[in-house]
């Protein structure tokens, strides 16, 4: 018999046999594991984008702040260069740099890229920076200046209030546009209110006239008084009726007087008020000086004021006080009248504001007899000085410019052009709003040309015939008319301008006078003119009729006798100093940044060498002007690149200007517009020859003359595009 | 004995399966709370964004006596996020702050706040010039402030430890 | 013959052995198979609203950046609470040309049914759109349709896909809907606050 060594064989198993089942649970693990690992690398993904988008958020709003720096940067007149791909600002737990570069349209570009762990982000803002407007010159030639007229030069604020109104006196009601409509309107106005209170005082005097006859029997009840001594109780009793009598009768005649009072309120009020309106202020304003007819009773007496009170009291004894053959009562408008002073010549001024100046020298009335009036600054050229008679008073300063001033050339838009405009005819045309050019302009003898904004209109020439007359409609919008020849308003003409806004209105006069030519801007129009008066290359003639509100500008001027010029100073206050936000965008990050879960491995650099935002602004482009009080307390001033400037000693800043060069040419003397905005060359010695170089470190600065080219006028709106 | 050498191998991988499930599950809810957390974080940034520049301040900073529509009515520098438990020790029950250059008690008068050019905060990039001028001082520039560097801290208790978010940037004057 | 090959001459498993290896392996396999059924449920589960969650929140990240680059005065309509919109038009910023800015076409975002599409060039021969998701729920969760505020965010009736607008802030909500068997249904709500970056009015 076989033993069975079951034990045995079982710890034993057939060698073809063994290991099978380490063999099988090898699969299964292996399709476990195979299984783990996939759901494991699923989970990671999803887990790595949810990550990667958190942080792509955070350099998003890395990105933001270096958008943010840099826009502040631009705004106090950097170029907003903020470090650099391989030297970029530590911001937080991420970095960023702002590429800066100009465009042709002289705005700025600002290209931002944070990073932020494994997030990248690019945005990009594109900026136009705020240029001061020419106007801050107020009455400004860049010729030398020689008035020997009268001359009143003062200041007004627009955002105040109307000049007339500043100056002290009452705003004078905008001019009728339709006169007749006007009179008759108010014709039947006054014919209704005259039926009106004839009416009502007709019913007044009756009323009166119930109540006399009413009272009248009671006299003899009333005279003899209430004696409770006697014994006549009959008399007593008559008498006390008689009081009640009276009683009744003066209220039901004051209930009587009040009713009808309120009626002739309420005919004047409502009934009659619509036909008021119908009338402009103008006309409104003649009216009042119109005599008021008398109102008359009922027994031809004028009733020129019912008093209840007087009359309950004077019903007593005697009748109704009534005057009689009273005069006529008018109401006058007082015509407002400064006081004469000693130096008033002008009438009505405001006594300050007022900026005259020029690049050379001013002379005003040398022959001592001559008014003139400045009340305000008089600032001659630079090394030159004011030179005035015994007969000009001046208000304010009379230092001279430290700088010479560069007007800029005009911006003159490009709008498709139409053949002659030369209006004759008895309609008034209107040029609506919009964009519009004329090879000329010509507005002849009673003929009426509206200017309507918002509107830009660019003419050859512009003229204005003797009795001609154009109107500058800025109701809605501003108006910019571009003259590119000669502008010809002779005497005789009227030119409006609707609002009493001098912001709305710019007359830019592109044209240049030919040598030894007469000024080709000539003002004589009869015109209270609101708006800005530029021409930089031809001389500007003004005459005593045409009153500017605002500023002008121009490379002469010739100014009549007679002339009042007032400078509108809201110039100054107006606008915001911000850069203009043209638009802003996602851009694509670029190739050498992306990836990659350390910044600073995938750039290169070193954490600890990287600066903060505000120190990290790229300020070899900048050219900075400061005067400023140091930590002892000394005032002290600075000119020349902020680079070298340290701004760790200044405890405070008293006034301070930056231009930008590189991008925007720093002009040498005597050198007009010769370089262009975007990729223009500087005429610095040792610097970079592309404007958006980013800040290039290897400038040559020893040998520059930084007081001589300081040009603070430089960066003016109108500057941009020069010989673009 | 393969059987049990096989047997034990299983349990092991099946082990290790269902602790990977775990983990998964488990950084699922993290992710669920970073993504919640980081979209209360820029929402606010965003909200911020949308308030007149000028006002920023005064909405967001502790002081409740400045608030530009009336005492307490500002949303105040501390909120809670919807979604997130605070943490134990979080006061009021609050997860998100607004951190400004922003000092308190300047002149250790309580309950008073200034925003400081000279606030020390190396992540926040201060002390730095705040109002344009170049210039670091120590005064209060709260009412013409142009640049303003904040960061948002958030903390909260996540389902298996407390857990933090920051996000920094910067608001600034765009106009007027 | 060598002790060895008699022994393995008789090499083999009993019966009982078998039945007994059989059974053990039966049993852990079920075990395990129940478990790793349970656990591949809980997993399919889990991922299918961690996918959803995701899902949810980048399309929201999609709306949310298209609006970041819009003209704030472009906004049609820009409703704001308790009314919202569930499609909103909005110009974007494409580049500048000859010194002026240049506008893209009117772009929308709107909620079609369960899609959620942007479309430019709209009602025109151009027209283009994408489809960024169809997973989109009739209404906002918690919200139904009886001119009251349910889920106390502030909106009446909000869709799936709502548009709130605030000066230039814009609200977005989103709620994703997705079958998750048996007649279930599994919804995942997202919300965001983004600024409108471009104003058109800032350069003609």
């Amino acid at each position: 018999m076989r033993e069975t060594h079951l034990h045995g064989r079982a710890h034993r198993a057939h060698p073809g046999r063994r290991g099978s089942a380490l063999a099988m649970s090898l699969v299964a693990a292996s399709s476990v594991a195979i299984l783990s690992a996939g759901f494991l690398q699923l989970s990671s993904a999803v887990t790595r984008r949810q990550a990667g988008a958190i942080e792509n958020r955070q350099a998003f709003y890395m990105a933001e702040a270096g958008l943010g720096e840099a826009f502040n940067a631009v705004h106090i007149g950097r170029s907003g260069q903020i470090g650099s791909m391989s030297e970029p600002a530590a911001f937080g737990g991420g970095f960023f740099w702002v590429d800066s570069a100009p465009t042709p349209e002289g705005d700025i570009r600002l290209e931002c890229t944070g990073m932020a762990g494994s997030g990248r982000a690019t945005l990009e803002l594109l900026v136009t920076p705020v240029q001061e407007d020419v106007a801050l010159l107020g009455v400004f030639s860049e010729e030398a200046l020689d008035v020997d007229g009268e001359l009143l030069i003062d200041g007004f604020d627009s955002q105040h209030g109307e000049y007339v109104e500043q100056a002290g006196g009452e705003p004078e009601p905008a001019a009728c546009d339709d006169p007749d409509e006007c009179l008759k309107a108010l014709e039947k106005y006054e014919l209704e209110v005259a039926k009106l209170n004839a009416d009502i005082d007709e019913k007044l005097a009756k009323v009166a006239a119930d109540l006399a006859a009413s009272l009248a029997p009671l006299d003899g009840y009333l005279s003899g008084g209430y004696d409770d001594d006697d014994d006549d109780d009959d008399d007593d009793d008559d008498y006390r009726k008689a009081l009640e009598y009276q009683r009744l009768y003066r209220a039901k005649y004051a209930e009587d007087v009040a009713k009808l009072e309120a009626e002739r309120e309420k005919k004047l009020g409502e009934e009659l008020k619509s036909l008021r309106d119908k009338s402009c202020d103008a006309c409104d304003a003649g009216v009042a000086t119109a005599p008021v007819a008398p109102a008359l009773n009922g027994f031809g007496r004028q009733l020129v004021d019912i008093d209840v009170d007087v009359l309950r009291d004077d019903f007593l004894d005697v009748q109704v006080p009534l005057a009689d053959g009273a005069e006529p009562v008018g109401v006058q408008l007082d015509v407002p009248q400064d006081a004469p002073s000693d130096e008033e010549t002008f009438g009505t001024h405001t006594g300050s504001g007022g900026l005259l100046g020029s690049n050379g020298p001013i002379t005003l009335g040398t022959d001592g007899v001559t008014q003139i009036e400045i009340h305000g600054d008089v600032e001659p050229g630079s090394g030159t000085d004011l030179t005035a008679g015994g007969s000009v008073y001046v208000a304010g300063d009379t230092d001279a410019r430290d700088e010479p001033v560069e007007l800029p050339p005009i911006q003159v838009p490009n709008v498709a052009g139409m053949p002659a405009l030369k209006h004759d005819g008895p309609v008034p045309m209107v040029l609506p709003a919009g964009d519009v050019g004329f090879e000329s302009i010509e507005v002849a003898e009673n003929a009426v040309l509206v200017v309507r904004g918002p509107a830009r209109v660019v003419a050859g020439s512009f003229t204005l015939l003797a009795g001609a007359e154009v109107e500058f409609d800025t109701t809605d919008g501003q108006v910019d008319l571009f003259v590119t020849g000669a502008v010809n308003m002779v005497p005789g003409s009227y030119v409006e301008t609707t609002q009493p806004d001098p912001s709305q209105l710019t007359l830019q006069v592109s044209g240049v006078d030919a040598d030894g030519a007469d000024p080709s801007v000539v003002l004589e129009a009869e015109s209270q003119f609101y708006g800005t008066i530029y021409s930089p290359d031809a001389g500007v003639s003004v005459g005593a009729s045409f009153e500017v509100y605002g500023a002008l500008i121009a490379h002469s001027l010739d100014l009549a006798p007679g002339v009042r010029l007032h400078f509108d100073n809201a110039y100054s206050a107006k606008g915001s100093t911000l850069p203009d936000i043209v638009a802003w965008s996602v851009s694509e990050v670029p190739a050498a940044v992306r990836g990659g879960n350390d910044p600073m491995q995938r750039i290169g650099a070193d954490r600890g060498d990287l600066r903060l935002p505000a120190d990290a602004h790229v300020l070899d482009e900048v050219l900075i002007n400061v005067e400023y009080v140091d930590d002892t307390g000394a005032v002290c001033d600075f000119v020349g690149p902020e680079s070298e400037f340290d701004w760790d000693g200044v405890r405070s800043v008293i006034e301070s200007r930056r231009v930008l060069i590189g991008s925007r040419a720093l002009r040498n003397e005597g050198d007009r517009g010769s370089a262009a905005a975007g990729g223009a060359t500087s005429s610095m010695p040792g610097s970079p020859s592309s404007p958006d170089s980013g800040g290039d470190q290897n400038w040559d600065w020893s040998d520059v003359d930084w007081e001589a080219l300081w040009d603070p006028w430089s960066d003016y709106k109108y500057s941009q595009n020069d010989g673009a | 004995m393969e059987v049990a050498v096989a047997l034990a191998i299983l349990a092991t991988v099946v082990g290790l399966f269902l602790g990977t499930i775990g983990a998964t599950a488990r950084q699922r809810w993290v992710n669920r709370e970073n993504a919640v957390v980081a979209e209360a974080v820029c929402s606010l940034v965003e909200r911020m964004r949308n308030e007149d520049f000028a006002d920023v301040v005064r909405l967001y900073n502790a002081d409740p006596f400045d608030d530009p529509r009336g005492p307490g009515t500002a949303p105040g520098n501390a909120m809670r996020i919807a979604g997130v438990i605070p943490t134990e020790d979080a006061e009021a029950g609050m997860s998100m702050w607004i951190t400004f250059p922003i000092t308190e008690e300047p002149d250790g008068i309580e309950g008073t706040w200034e925003l400081r050019e000279d606030f020390v905060d190396a992540r926040l990039g201060t002390p730095r010039d705040l109002n344009g001028d170049s210039v670091i001082d120590d005064l209060d520039h709260a009412s013409d402030y142009a640049i303003l560097p904040m960061r948002v801290d958030a903390a909260w208790q996540g389902r298996f430890s407390q857990r933090t978010f920051q996000m920094q940037t910067m608001l600034v004057r765009y106009r007027d | 013959m060598s002790v060895a090959r008699r022994i393995g001459s008789r090499a083999g498993f009993t019966i009982l052995e078998l039945l007994l290896a059989l059974g053990l392996l039966a049993i852990v396999a079920q075990k395990t198979f129940v478990m790793l059924t349970a656990a591949s449920k809980a997993t399919a589960t889990d991922t299918s609203a961690l996918v959803l969650e995701e899902k949810a929140r980048r399309v929201l990240q999609q709306v949310a950046m298209t609006i970041m680059s819009a003209d704030r005065d472009s906004l049609v309509p820009g409703v704001e609470a308790p009314l919202d919109t569930d499609a909103l038009r909005f110009k974007v910023h494409l580049g500048v040309e000859n010194g002026e800015v240049v506008w893209s076409e009117p772009e929308e975002i709107v909620q079609k049914g369960q899609k959620v599409v942007w479309r430019s060039y709209v009602a025109t021969e151009k027209e283009r759109h994408i489809t960024w998701t169809n997973l989109v729920a009739p209404f906002l969760e918690g919200e139904i349709p009886n001119g009251m505020d349910d889920n106390g965010n502030g909106v009446i009736d909000e869709k799936g896909l709502s548009f709130e607008v605030d000066r230039s802030a814009v609200t977005i909500r989103l709620t994703l809907a997705q079958a998750a068997g048996e007649g279930d249904e599994r919804l995942q709500t997202v919300e965001t606050v983004v600024t409108c970056r471009n104003l058109q009015e800032a350069k003609e």
